[in-house]
């Protein structure tokens, strides 16, 4: 069976001492960072980004994969002791799993959630294990106008699921879209937006806008709240749910798997909104819906089997495909072609050792944080109590750090300076600051493939609508932007991704 | 506050202000593009996509403006400016000092002006936070990682 000869390769590549502990200290580094309180999983990769320069494209992509479930799961850790989401998907975790730690069942609380996302963890690579290469193997055959299409349709749903108003997300994606044309025209050789700037001759680099925007203008605002956090200071015995905590919660992580693994793979859907659609799901389906709220374990392993589920198969399209489905998975794309792997079907192909790879490790490295989560709860528990005032220094430093190693550049300390203010801008004007740097991202992919099309088709746009796969999936962006327009839908949206749930 | 502005002046509003913003940043990236070739749908140019996105960006400033009557809460900026000016000038002179000072001069500097953001920052905590964080970075970056750094002004 070719699936298991190729999960093979990936244990072999995957399985080796180096990479073992590569894999380790990223899903270590991660819950490190991640657990601190407003510091999610896109600001985590950012900040850590720096230490995976030296390494061979696969240990680097492994490490930074470690990092991303490490990240997540200790936004879980936070939400659930300190009410205090790390990032909006785990939003949800704060309703039931907050509730339980406050009834003093902290502790079956925060295993469920690290069982169920190894259970969903586990199941989803295997479904990433097998519905990759079919995928990447049908995108083979897609031509300049589908690649097109396709990322109409993810910046079209990346626009329509992010919260708040759907024409600043617009706005945003078109900025993003706009700064990711900087640079020199791969075409003419022209010099866009550059202002003179030598260093800006190859563009804005998307790690710099990714720290400003996300890492720097996030501590501003904080610092501004003077975080007056309640610190978790109760200690958590009885780490084992009990029996009956496992039979009331393995139907909820099965049906929270299949629904991640099924909204993960969907461009532009991602984490959030799977954890929100399991979380409502399992509150129609329990026979006491009224418990919900006041600790429901039920409503702990669903959401977080959903979105670490749909965590892994957000892979699917960015490894395939290229194309990205949410902004942290954005920023694992600019890895890669940071370490010169262009992405899309081709890399199964040419570096079968680093896709098998990376999928081996995504399950080893969910594995560990399972046996390493559980054990040092004590040590993450600890990491809650530092003052914020003792850590913004921290990230700023790293943040400052890590922009100069890029290039040992000193004007990219400026330009992070400079995002940093865009990003507090944004947000103090309700700008959602993500769909931006998927926006960066895909511009100028997007320019490449409209040109190419428009070459195909001799100037003639409807080239889009004349091939049918094309046309399929522009029918589903604009099905999905109508929706958006029934008042009836667009405020079951509203309630579905409330930030303040 | 220099001037007076009113509580429901649009001047307040979140979604006036973003729309301006947008229409600014449109309108700029679209002056700018101009000199760049437009070309035909069939050869674009490197000025095809610009111009366009520009507009697109302008028109969606100008509808967000236009309806913010409607939709947009009070911004909110007190307390805001005093870290964003001490965080903003901490990354400013770690990127002046990191090549004339080094590593470990410019890493104390921005901890100790990062500490500043916070009022009553107690004193004895800033400095240990600072040598402390300092260490750190140079045993991780330098040490661990062996990252070149110039790590002393000599």
């Amino acid at each position: 069976m070719d699936l298991f000869s190729n999960l093979a390769i990936g244990f072999e590549a995957a399985l080796s001492p180096m990479r073992l502990l590569y894999c380790l200290v990223g899903v270590s580094l991660g819950t490190f960072i991640g657990v601190l309180p407003g510091v999610g999983p896109l600001v985590t990769i950012s900040v850590l980004l720096p230490i995976t320069y030296g390494l061979d494209p696969t240990s680097a992509l492994i490490m930074l994969a470690g990092i991303y479930y490490g990240a997540q799961y200790g936004g879980s850790t936070t939400a659930i002791l300190v009410n205090l989401p790390g990032e909006s998907s785990s939003v949800i975790t704060c309703l039931d799993g907050h509730a339980m730690a406050k009834n003093g069942r902290a502790g079956p609380a925060l295993a469920i959630a690290a069982i169920g996302s190894f259970a969903a963890g586990t199941i989803a690579n295997l479904i990433v294990a097998a519905f990759a290469p079919v995928l990447a193997s049908y995108a083979l055959k897609f031509g300049s106008p589908e690649y097109f299409s396709l990322m109409l349709l993810g910046l079209v749903t990346a626009a329509v699921l992010s919260h708040g108003s759907l024409l600043k997300s617009v706005g945003m994606i078109v900025l993003g879209l706009l700064l990711g044309l900087a640079g020199t025209d791969v075409t003419s050789g022209t010099y866009r937006y550059t202002f003179g700037i030598p260093d800006l001759s190859e563009g804005f680099d998307f790690v710099i806008i990714a720290m400003g925007v996300f890492g720097l203008a996030d501590i501003i605002a904080n610092i501004r709240e003077d975080q007056m956090r309640t610190v978790f200071s109760a200690s958590i015995r009885n780490l084992m749910p009990s029996r009956e905590d496992f039979s009331s919660s393995w139907k909820p992580i099965f049906r929270g798997t299949l629904l991640g693994s099924a909204l993960g793979i969907l461009p532009g859907t991602g984490t959030t909104i799977s954890s929100f659609m399991s979380y409502a799901m399992e509150k129609k389906l329990a026979k006491d819906p009224s418990r919900f709220g006041q600790g429901a374990i039920e409503g702990v392993a669903g959401p977080e089997a959903a979105n670490n589920a749909a965590a892994q198969t957000a892979f699917i399209p960015t490894l395939t495909l290229g194309i990205p489905s949410g902004a942290t998975m954005a920023l694992m794309l600019g890895a890669m072609t940071m370490f010169g792997i262009a992405p899309g079907p081709q890399v199964m192909t040419t570096n079968p050792e680093l896709f098998w790879g990376l999928i081996a490790s995504m399950w080893i490295g969910n594995l560990m944080l399972v046996i390493l989560n559980l054990p040092l709860l004590g040590v993450w528990v600890k990491m809650l109590q530092v003052p914020y005032r003792m850590l913004y220094p921290a990230i700023v430093l790293l943040s400052c750090i890590g922009v100069y190693t890029l290039a040992n550049s000193t004007f990219s300390i400026l330009l992070l300076a400079l995002f940093g203010l865009i990003g507090l801008i944004l947000i103090m004007l309700d700008f959602e600051p993500a769909p931006l740097l998927l926006g960066f991202i895909l511009g100028p992919l997007m320019e490449e493939n409209l040109r190419r099309s428009m070459v195909i088709s001799r100037g003639d746009p409807t080239i889009f609508i004349d091939r049918p796969l094309s046309l399929i999936v522009l029918l589903i962006a604009v099905a999905l932007v109508a929706s958006m327009l029934i008042p009836a839908i667009r405020k079951k949206k509203e309630e579905a991704i409330t930030e303040e749930a | 506050m220099l001037f007076h502005v009113s509580d429901d002046s649009l001047l307040r509003n979140k979604d006036f202000l973003g729309g301006v913003l947008l229409m600014a940043v449109g309108a700029t990236a679209g002056f700018i593009a101009q000199d760049y070739t437009f070309g035909t749908p069939l050869r674009m140019g490197p000025g095809f996509l610009p111009v366009c996105l520009a507009a697109l960006l302008f028109l969606i400033g100008l509808s967000l403006a236009a309806r913010s009557g409607a939709t947009g809460g009070r911004i909110n900026v007190a307390g805001t400016l005093r870290p964003l000016i001490v965080v903003l000038a901490a990354v400013a002179a770690f990127s002046l000092m990191i090549e004339r000072a080094g590593l470990v001069l410019a890493s104390l500097v921005l901890v100790l002006i990062c500490c500043t953001a916070q009022p009553k920052y107690p004193r004895n905590q800033a400095l240990l936070l600072a040598v402390s964080l300092t260490v750190g970075v140079v045993c991780l970056f330098v040490l661990a990682l062996g990252i070149p750094f110039q790590i002393w002004p000599f």
